[in-house]
């Protein structure tokens, strides 16, 4: 193979900007399918400090995202069971109540005591008469 | 990239715990001044990495831009979390010197053992030691050990179970075996080096009793062993059978975390005199014509020193299992070998003044 | 027309619609609307060849019942694909065949882990059920017999296999060779010893065996310490046996024992052997070489400053290990780098090859 023009071409080949003849480009072609290259991705070169450092701060991120999650976790375990237990004693206080907090309500697919709470809430809670901007320009 | 860094960066603030070795042994850092500058402040582009020696490769080396602050906080963090660990242990040790109770005693010494490999688990230094400089581990450092035994699982103990299993040591001679201790064996007089568990050995190279190594991966002190040589296929013509034949026993054989060797040469005085022998060595000397004899070699844990009567090991059938089960033994590693005649069987046997081998016809009637 | 007439007239047209409606409603029902069967002459086109043809049985099933006694290769179950599994001391054929290898009562029983599987083996003895238990040691048969005849055993014990017998000329060479090497080796270090310490003729030849010995310990790796160790307890383990073979008196092998200890101990205290050429130096005591090894480095700082060659200095420096000589030419001997390194040019946006010691070429990120 020596002796051929490596030189890089911008765009697509063809004959115009042709460096190669065409049996070394069927040749080359032929051995680029057979190259190990394409067969294994290549491997990553990194020096053993390098590879330490980058464990290093993959395991600092691994486990600050595990801490995350296990408070986030332990939040919602004491949420969860403050729930529990408060619903033991209203069981207790009162079944009737008990049953009316309990009970499946069809057809509601999102609590209200759900929505996320913000420090500044609206006074409005909802447009009814909304209009956009541009259509009430056009009227 | 630097946001994110940013974000981090209020959470951390600078701790050198694992620059501190005033209460932390010196074996937890690394001794290459110039590879643990590399290591914690980035490898330099004038010199390249330590780490690769060739000249060219080394000038060569481009490391991956703006590692270094992303290392800095990862390294302070890890860092702190260390620090907590550390607390607790002194939380646990105080609790330690309280308790009289042998079994909770216990208890928190395991869970003392966990959070030291923990504190330094994740120490770039002590990671880099284990990874790329083996040789070099101080056994005495619960890290060290978990990285050792984590090496060991992934390899040497799971080669060990498949040859003790495929060859049928397991259950011809003790019923099973769950390895604790890395146990690696080698013939030194011969110049061998260590034996690969199942290796065919020539009968030359085990003509004088092999060392051992018995490496705890937990915190161990003054522990005491016991290490029996058996073969299973001693050929019993009147029977038609197999006998099962002790080769040699050592008994009360100290090894720590650190001392792990068990070096037969060092038990002795000039005399051959020594207080673990239970049995004299008896190479292996199979006859021709015969298959391959098995050589297992089990390593007990002993709970207390013992005393072994030695009428029992002259039956000409040893039976392990009741030696272990009287002895209160219990089985904590194995390693093995295999022998087969060849020409220099009559020199040992001539060596250890044994009668001369029966030749056996060459085909199984 | 009458009312009447009127009337029935009508129920018969009701009438005749409603059977007409039914008729056609059934016809539908048992014929599709467009197929209407036609038998057309037909002539048979192939044969049925094969499907008419039937062989003969296979005389499958099983040959021997349980707890029939059978010999080496008897057939106990003929069968299609495996309504039975080869159990213990049996085998499969090709065509599912389970023929028994070893002389002994048939037994059917189910595999304890695949309790669906019905295995098929062979008990060695009558009282002997199967399976075996799992963690019990194996039932087995050794199966060989001694040659009687001396002239017989003699004859093949010398049998060798082809590739034995042609090798052997070549090994026995090798073999000689080596001695010839050793002997040659040891006259040398029984020579040069006498400039280190003061023996008796007759000790010279033994201390040179010894440091031979030490010599190929070394070669192989071994420290320094454990080579004299392993040395002195194969002198004294040869002897004890010597002894015992030759009836020579326990206190006879004693002196000969603490004679050989007083001359290991002279010669040990006296030389040691260089790391690299493996020549004799004068042994050094562990703060000496500490010492020495202290001074050579403050040496090799003052030259540093005057780009002294070092490279021959470090080598010849004896104190040191190869791997400590490493280390220090790392730290104090920076030459300059060598060859040709290829680096990729931001502007040019090309690599290109520069010949790093010529330009002083650093690389930057």
């Amino acid at each position: 193979m020596t002796g051929v023009n490596f030189q890089f071409t911008r765009g697509k080949r063809n004959k115009a900007n042709r460096t190669r003849s065409p049996a070394t480009e069927r040749v080359l072609t032929q051995l680029k399918m057979i190259s190990q290259r394409r067969k294994q991705p290549k491997l990553l070169q990194v020096c053993q400090e390098d590879h330490i450092r980058h464990e290093t701060i993959t395991t600092a991120f691994k486990l600050y995202r595990q801490e995350i999650n296990a408070n986030r976790a332990k939040l919602l375990l004491k949420q969860y069971e403050s729930i529990k237990y408060a619903m033991e004693d209203l069981e207790q206080i009162n079944s009737y109540l008990f049953h009316e907090a309990n009970t499946n309500q069809k057809g509601k697919r999102f609590d209200l005591e759900m929505r996320i709470p913000t420090e500044y809430p609206p006074n409005q809670i909802w447009l009814h008469d909304y209009t956009p901007a541009e259509v009430a320009e056009k009227k | 990239m630097s946001a994110i860094i940013r974000r981090y960066s209020t959470v951390v603030t600078k701790a050198d715990l694992w620059a501190d070795f005033s209460k932390r042994s010196a074996s937890l850092g690394l001794k290459d001044a110039q590879l643990k500058e590399a290591l914690l402040k980035g490898v330099a582009a004038t010199d390249g990495p330590v780490s690769i020696t060739d000249k060219a490769a080394k000038m060569r080396y481009a490391s991956t831009p703006g590692m270094q602050p992303l290392f800095e906080t990862a390294h302070t963090y890890l860092q702190q979390r260390a620090q907590r660990t550390y607390a607790a242990i002194e939380r646990i040790e105080r609790q330690i010197s309280e308790t009289t109770d042998a079994q909770v005693k216990a208890n928190l010494l395991a869970q003392k053992n966990k959070m030291a490999v923990s504190a330094e688990q994740h120490n770039p230094e002590v990671k880099y030691t284990a990874e790329y400089l083996p040789e070099n581990l101080d056994m005495s450092q619960a890290a060290f050990r978990h990285y050792a035994e984590q090496k060991w699982n992934n390899y040497g103990k799971m080669l060990l179970m498949e040859r003790l299993e495929t060859m049928s040591v397991i259950p011809d001679t003790m019923p099973t075996l769950n390895p604790e201790v890395d146990v690696t064996m080698e013939f030194p007089c011969s110049g061998a080096s260590a034996v690969v568990p199942g290796a065919f050995l020539h009968s030359s190279t085990t003509m004088k009793p092999p060392t051992f190594t018995i490496q705890e991966f937990k915190e161990t002190d003054n522990q005491l062993y016991t290490i029996l040589i058996v073969n299973p296929d001693t050929p019993n013509v009147e029977t038609n059978g197999f006998n099962t034949t002790l080769h040699w026993g050592l008994t009360n054989v100290l090894v720590s975390n650190t001392d792990i060797k068990v070096d037969f040469s060092k038990m002795c005085d000039a005399f051959g005199n020594n207080k673990h022998e239970i049995c004299p060595y008896l190479p292996p000397v199979p006859e021709k014509n015969l298959p391959y004899q098995r050589f297992a070699v089990w390593v007990f844990r002993q709970e207390a020193a013992v005393a072994v009567k030695s009428a029992r090991l002259n039956n000409p059938d040893f039976d392990i299992r009741e030696f272990a089960q009287t002895h209160g033994l219990t089985a904590v590693g194995a390693h093995m070998w295999r022998s087969k005649w060849d020409r220099s069987v009559s020199a040992v046997r001539e060596f250890y003044n044994l009668p001369k081998g029966r030749i056996f016809h060459p085909h199984r009637l | 027309m009458s009312l009447f007439a009127k009337v029935s007239s009508a129920r018969v047209a009701m009438r005749s619609a409603l059977l007409s409606t039914t008729l056609i409603s059934t016809l539908r029902a048992a014929l599709p609307a467009t197929v209407i069967p036609v038998r057309t002459a037909t002539k048979k086109a192939a044969g049925s060849r094969t499907s008419m043809r039937d062989s003969a049985g296979r005389r499958l099933g099983v040959k021997k019942q349980d707890g029939t006694l059978v010999k080496i290769g008897d057939i106990i179950v003929r069968q299609r694909g495996t309504r039975f599994f080869p159990g213990e001391n049996c085998k499969i054929g090709r065509d599912h065949t389970i023929y028994a290898v070893e002389p002994g009562y048939v037994r059917i029983y189910l595999d304890p882990f695949h309790p669906k599987r019905r295995l098929i083996g062979v008990a060695l003895e009558e009282h002997l059920l199967l399976p075996t238990p799992h963690f019990a040691p194996r039932v087995r048969r050794f199966g060989y017999a001694p040659i009687e005849r001396a002239v017989d055993a003699q004859a093949e014990e010398a049998r060798m296999l082809k590739q034995e017998a042609l090798q052997l000329p070549e090994q026995l060479a090798a073999e000689a060779a080596k001695r010839a090497q050793d002997a040659a080796r040891q006259s040398v270090l029984a020579l040069q010893i006498v400039a280190f310490v003061e023996l008796p003729a007759e000790e010279q030849t033994l201390a040179g065996a010894r440091l031979l010995a030490i010599e190929n310990q070394l070669r192989n790796g071994r420290a320094i310490a454990d080579a004299q160790s392993i040395t002195s307890f194969d002198y004294h383990f040869d002897i004890r046996h010597e002894a015992r073979r030759a009836g020579i008196a326990p206190e006879e092998t004693e002196r000969l024992s603490q004679q050989y200890q007083e001359m290991a101990s002279k010669v040990d205290a006296a030389v040691s052997f260089h790391s690299l050429t493996f020549d004799l130096i004068p042994h050094m005591s562990a703060t000496d070489m500490e010492a020495a090894k202290a001074q050579l480095v403050e040496q090799l700082r003052a030259c540093v400053k005057t780009k002294k060659a070092l490279s021959k200095d470090i080598d010849a420096a004896v104190v040191f290990s190869a791997e400590e000589r490493a280390l220090l030419k790392r730290d104090y001997l920076s030459e300059g780098i060598a060859g040709s390194v290829k680096v990729f040019n931001k502007d040019t946006r090309k690599v290109e090859v520069i010949d790093a010691a010529k330009l002083g070429f650093v690389p930057t990120l």
